[in-house]
């Protein structure tokens, strides 16, 4: 159902500095104390100080003799590619400067935690592995700083301005079947049936014929069968076809996963499936299968004016979306909406949320007193409680208890839910979302929540 | 982690993922320091007394290797080698070896971070500095050794003057290969 997430622009990113060296301590310490040693030795006429004295010397001497040039330079590439099944190859390339014979190598992956390794000058020259995307949307994929050594620990450079491999990661897929659809349809064309009489839909009635009917829907069979003179004809009518127009909310202020535990911490790759994660997959998934059957989709980031994007039909405008669903990032800032943002007539709103503040629930009552239909799309994913002691767990309840009340209240007003995270005790996405597409007297309440 | 393997055996081993091979943990460098620290101490001061001081500042020295002390630590044999007359026996020339590979060690612990990963191929470099330097440093030793160190009946075979113009002329020869071409 769903397809594996995949990599979007592979950036090559490419630098060149001139390091900053500086005389090392260790260098300093071993000049000073050979030449302390020397002194002691001429002082106190010890012979053996005097020769503990000669292996700091020459170490020293060879030190300052294999300086490197302060003038030489570091020159680096960076290079990111699909590596495949969800995982992205990053390669290093790097051009050292002559005189150095190693180098500390710092390496975060994901935003995880640093690793330091120290390796021989030709060893540091190329830097390759491979590491397995967890997340979609914007992320820092590799970040290397590297701080070069001269011989002897003679020369050190300050650390480098650090090498960042970033990506965009496009979200999975899902494929949806059963489209939801406003309360009334409004335009001319399209695939949706609507109520209204027109073309291209399926059988409506038989009708006496009357002036506009065009002639080619002059049923001849009726006709014959229940005309009782010459004047009445009768006609086949069929429904009209009609597009949707969708707006795609989406609340990308906070980003919490599974991991209950890294709610605060929010680290990358400890927290699991991640709420900003289900809403992309949810928001591309949605806006690629209204797109597909000829409808306007429109997309609107709560936390960013910029990331706005006017409803609108076709290829084109699909990938403009999903652009703009991949690089939507948390803010971190509260968003205020003294008005909640437009949408068109008639236009079904989906709201993806955590669900986690009233902001979003209070735009979605907004929104459904104007006449819209509203489905409000969960995408807290499932927690999980693996590293969570006591206080977080109670925290963890008492969040949800406030959540909890806030989709009651949701669903009391008319907003619909649809959870769009996996769920082992709820039904199957499909289902849900073939729940939401029935006409409201077969649906039943609420029952896409489950 | 294998099956069976305890939490504390995986952190010895390297991640899997590194970019390079890097199997040596950064503070195994540190914990040679102190090995070879503690064993020097035990040559120059005996099992007693200072050599406990010696044990603390390489335990200093290994936990805190910014602030140098290291080398304050080869002072400190040195000092303590001021109490034994310089014969040519294998403690002189153990103690000559062991004061380089201090400041090997003390320069690595100083700029390699105890929780990284070190590639054997980094140390190469120092090791093969270790012996270029040796050589010529135990010869040296076993000479000045032969030909300044007292006898059995106190005389010495060169005077104190010649040593200290030998050690002269060392130092500026020193000096001219150091300074050529700067």
């Amino acid at each position: 159902m769903s397809e594996a997430p995949a990599t979007s622009r592979a950036p090559a990113g490419a630098t060149t500095a001139t390091p900053r060296w500086t005389l090392a301590p260790p260098l300093v310490a071993a000049a000073a104390l050979a030449v302390l040693l020397a002194a002691v030795a001429v002082i106190s006429g010890s012979l053996a100080v005097a020769l503990m004295a000669l292996p700091l010397i020459l170490a020293a001497a060879a030190g300052w003799d294999r300086l490197p040039h302060a003038d030489t330079q570091l020159s680096t590439r960076l290079t990111l590619a699909d590596a495949g099944g969800g995982r992205v190859a990053y390669d290093l390339r790097a051009s050292l400067p002559d005189g150095v014979e190693a180098v500390v190598v710092r390496q975060r992956l994901l935003g995880g935690k640093a690793r330091e390794l120290v390796l021989a000058a030709p060893q540091a020259r190329e830097l390759a592995g491979e590491v397995a995307l967890l997340h979609s949307g914007p992320q820092e994929v590799v970040r290397f700083e590297l701080r070069l050594l001269g011989a002897e620990q003679a020369a050190i450079s300050l650390a480098e301005d650090p090498i960042v491999g970033d990506l965009v990661v496009a979200p999975a897929s899902t494929r949806i079947g059963s489209l939801p659809l406003p309360r009334r349809l409004q335009g001319m064309t399209g695939t949706h049936e609507s109520a209204r009489i027109g073309d291209g839909g399926e059988f409506r009635d038989i009708h006496r014929f009357s002036p506009g009917d065009r002639l080619r829907r002059i049923d001849w069979r009726t006709t014959a069968r229940l005309g009782m003179d010459a004047g009445e004809l009768y006609v086949r009518r069929t429904n009209a076809l009609a597009d949707v127009t969708v707006l795609i909310v989406m609340d990308s202020r906070d980003d919490v996963g599974e991991e209950v535990a890294e709610w605060s911490r929010n680290v990358a790759v400890k927290k699991g499936l991640s709420s900003l994660d289900v809403a992309r997959e949810a928001a591309s998934s949605l806006a690629g299968a209204y797109i597909a059957a000829g409808d306007r989709v429109g997309f609107q980031d709560l936390s960013s004016r910029a990331r706005m994007i006017a409803h609108a039909g076709g290829n084109r405008h699909l990938w403009k979306l999903r652009r703009a669903i991949e690089v939507t990032a948390p803010s971190g800032v509260p968003f205020r909406h003294r008005r909640a943002p437009i949408v068109p007539p008639g236009a079904l709103v989906y709201l993806l949320s955590s669900l986690l503040d009233d902001q979003p629930a209070e735009l979605a009552l907004r929104w459904l007193s104007g006449g819209h239909r509203v489905i409000a799309v969960d995408v807290l994913p499932p927690p999980r409680f693996a590293r969570a002691d006591r206080r977080q767990r109670i925290a963890h309840r008492m969040v949800m208890m406030a959540r909890d009340d806030r989709i009651r209240m949701l669903r009391s007003h008319g907003v619909e839910l649809l959870r769009w995270a996996p769920e082992a005790s709820a039904l199957p996405l499909a289902a849900r979302l073939d729940l939401l597409s029935r006409p409201p007297r077969w649906r039943g309440s609420q029952a896409a929540g489950r | 982690m294998r099956a069976g393997e305890l939490p504390m055996l995986r952190r010895l081993r390297a991640p899997a993922d590194l970019p390079a091979p890097a199997p040596i943990p950064g503070w195994s460098v540190r914990l040679l320091l102190v090995a070879v620290a503690v064993a020097l101490s035990l040559l120059v001061y005996g099992p007693h007394g200072w050599f406990y001081v010696g044990v603390l500042l390489a335990l200093l020295a290994a936990s805190v290797p910014d602030y140098l002390l290291g080398w304050l630590l080869i002072l400190f044999l040195a000092l303590g080698e001021l109490g034994h007359r310089s014969l040519l026996d294998w403690r002189v020339l153990a103690l000559v070896a062991g004061v380089q590979m201090l400041h090997i060690l003390a320069g690595l612990s100083y700029v390699v971070p105890w929780r990284s990963w070190v590639s054997p191929a980094a140390l190469i470099a120092p090791l093969r500095r270790f012996i270029a330097i040796q050589l010529p440093s135990q010869l040296a030793a076993v000479l000045a050794l032969v030909l300044l160190a007292p006898g059995a009946h106190g005389q010495r075979p060169l005077t104190f003057a010649a040593f200290t113009l030998a050690g002269a002329a060392a130092l500026a020869g020193l000096a001219r290969l150091l300074l050529r071409g700067r």
